[in-house]
């Protein structure tokens, strides 16, 4: 269907939406307005988000956060769903914040109104992220990436924190994620001078995992999703969040969480069956419990 | 000798620790789950060799309760001043024993202290190397990771797939590996049980070095030697030092770092290194 503008676009998603009783769901991409939501895989268990604002480079409005928020908590409550990858286009995974928005800001209305606050939600989903990055990761999209789990890149993808240049700094923590990715000078050179990673730079210096080539970067990371979904969905959120408190702890409490999570392990179903079918010399079946 | 099967060798074994008056020697073999000797020109660098081949290595309670002792001696022993922990060259260890642990129940983990003494090798206070050839999977690479240095040989794999097992890493694996190789690598090997070769490990910080396979050993003896011939009473205070660093604060780590650099001039090795450079010589450390 081609539409030709975007109310018109919206009139027809509107519609759409009433006519599945005002549900929400995820194989019509109809009732978002700046993301698109699909379950993916073979198994239909990696939820995929897509943001969707081209005509702003994905620059990251108010909306389209609180609508990523709200495809996060259906695909956290998706019990077949075990993996979520977030994507852009081809071209730009997320150029930077909405810079309209937030142009005519005060101290007290952003103190007060907790600007960003809940811009965090990816952080605090239970289930792996991984940021699937074609093109520009810029400013809070760079930002966005780092708070997923894993990141993936596009062979032509680019990083950068260029807030400096806007007379601001990183606010969705860009400072912190990116010092502890790739190191203090080369955190400080990006953030105060704007420069940019290439996808190969970003590779080697720990920010992302995986290059791939633009076409497959998506498919490849619905793969890793697959991969995940295919374990035990709480042994899972265990061990995310044993490695997200390697981020809050010193070694030696971390070590204690772990050991903690690790005996935890062992309350579980799932748990035993892994051993057993390892013993075994079978497939697992894990239950999710 | 040859010996056909392992009570045989057992026996031997047996017989020639009671014939030394029963004390632990490292030329001899008084352990079962591995071999130890001292090793460099001047026998100053301990050996471990982890030697359950029918296992791949796997860490059983036992081979770690003998790893624990043979680490003990070393540190006692003021000739030895690093120690080097390898397997074989197909594996360094490829994991815990899933059948010691397949039926436990969380109350017997928590109440028994289930792999407290397995952190023995990060407690040392003299340098101990790693050096994998093979794998180092779940188990192993957290025992690798427990160790100062790793050497890689050019096979080397280094993973955690205890996920696969519906269970995650237990002995440091979630800490120490994101720390060494960032979140996005350290998080997609945990959750996807995905290895990384020996060049991976070396690019993402995770390893030092690579070496062919068979030069591998002979290599992380030698960095054992070089640490050795400095003294041994300020390599342990490098070492605390480093090692704070996954602990402290900056700040806090700094102020601990300083406090250890003043009380290096407490020490008559320090003035000896410094004098000896002073005078354009060799210095001759003492150890204290």
């Amino acid at each position: 269907m081609v539409l030709f503008c975007r109310s018109a676009a919206f009139a027809v998603r509107q519609a759409a939406s009433f006519l599945f009783t005002g549900t929400r769901r995820y194989s019509t991409n109809a009732p978002f307005k700046f993301i698109l939501a699909s379950k993916k895989g073979e198994k239909e268990n990696v939820g995929l988000i897509e943001l969707n604002r081209p005509k702003a480079l994905n620059a990251l409005c108010d909306l389209l956060m609180r609508e990523v928020n709200e495809a996060l908590d259906h695909f956290e409550e998706d019990s077949q769903v075990g993996a979520v990858v977030i994507t852009g286009s081809e071209k730009v995974f997320a150029a930077g914040a909405d810079i309209k928005e937030m142009h005519n800001w005060t101290f007290p209305a952003c103190y007060t109104g907790n600007f960003l606050a809940h811009w965090n939600r990816v952080c605090s989903a239970k289930k792996p992220v991984i940021a699937a990055v074609n093109g520009l990761a810029l400013g809070g999209g760079c930002e966005m990436a780092m708070m997923c789990d894993i990141i993936y890149a596009g062979e032509k993808a680019q990083f950068g924190q260029p807030e400096i240049l806007l007379g601001t700094i990183p606010g969705a923590g860009g400072t912190q994620r990116l010092t502890r990715a790739v190191g203090k000078s080369l955190a400080m050179e990006m953030v105060l001078t704007g420069k940019r990673l290439t996808a190969q730079e970003a590779k080697q210096a720990g920010l992302v995992s995986g290059v791939f080539p633009v076409q497959q970067l998506v498919p490849e990371a619905i793969r890793c999703g697959e991969r995940i979904a295919s374990n035990s969905k709480i042994i899972t959120a265990m061990a995310k969040e044993a490695i997200n408190a390697a981020f809050e702890l010193p070694l030696a409490e971390g070590n204690r969480l772990e050991k903690k999570l690790f005996y935890a392990t062992f309350a579980t179903e799932d748990r035993k069956e892994g051993m057993t079918a390892f013993l075994e010399k079978r497939k697992a079946s894990f239950k999710d419990k | 000798m040859a010996v056909f099967c392992r009570s045989a060798s057992l026996l031997v074994r047996q017989a020639t620790a009671l014939s030394l008056a029963g004390a632990r020697r490292y030329s001899t073999a008084p352990y079962q789950y591995i071999l130890v000797e001292k090793k460099g020109e001047k026998q100053n660098v301990g050996f471990i060799q982890l030697n359950r081949p029918k296992a791949l290595n796997a860490l059983c309670d036992g081979l770690m309760t003998e790893v624990s002792q043979a680490l003990d001696a070393f540190e006692e022993d003021s000739q030895v001043g690093a120690i080097v922990i390898t397997g074989s060259e197909k594996a360094f260890a490829a994991g815990a024993d899933i059948k010691e642990m397949q039926n436990r129940t969380f109350q017997e983990c928590y109440s028994g202290n289930f792999l407290s003494h397995w952190n023995k090798v990060s407690t040392v206070k003299k340098p101990v190397i790693a050096a994998v050839n093979g794998f180092a999977l779940g188990g192993g690479c957290e025992l690798a990771m427990m160790c100062d240095i790793i050497y890689a040989g050019e096979k080397a794999q280094f993973g955690q797939p205890e996920i696969l097992l519906g269970t995650i890493p237990g002995a440091g694996g979630t800490q120490r590996l994101t720390r060494a190789v960032g979140k996005s690598l350290a998080m997609e090997m945990v959750l996807t049980g995905d290895r990384v070769s020996a060049q991976e490990a070396k690019q993402s910080g995770l390893v030092s070095k690579v070496f062919p396979i068979d030069q591998l050993v002979p290599e992380a003896i030698k960095c054992g030697e070089k640490i050795a011939a400095h003294s041994k009473i300020i390599v342990a205070m490098g070492k605390e030092a480093v090692n704070a660093a996954f602990e402290l604060t900056l700040t806090e780590g700094t102020r601990l770092e300083k406090r250890l650099f003043h009380a290096t001039f407490a020490t008559n090795d320090r003035k000896e290194g410094m004098t000896a450079f002073v005078e354009k010589r060799k210095a001759s450390f003492q150890d204290k």
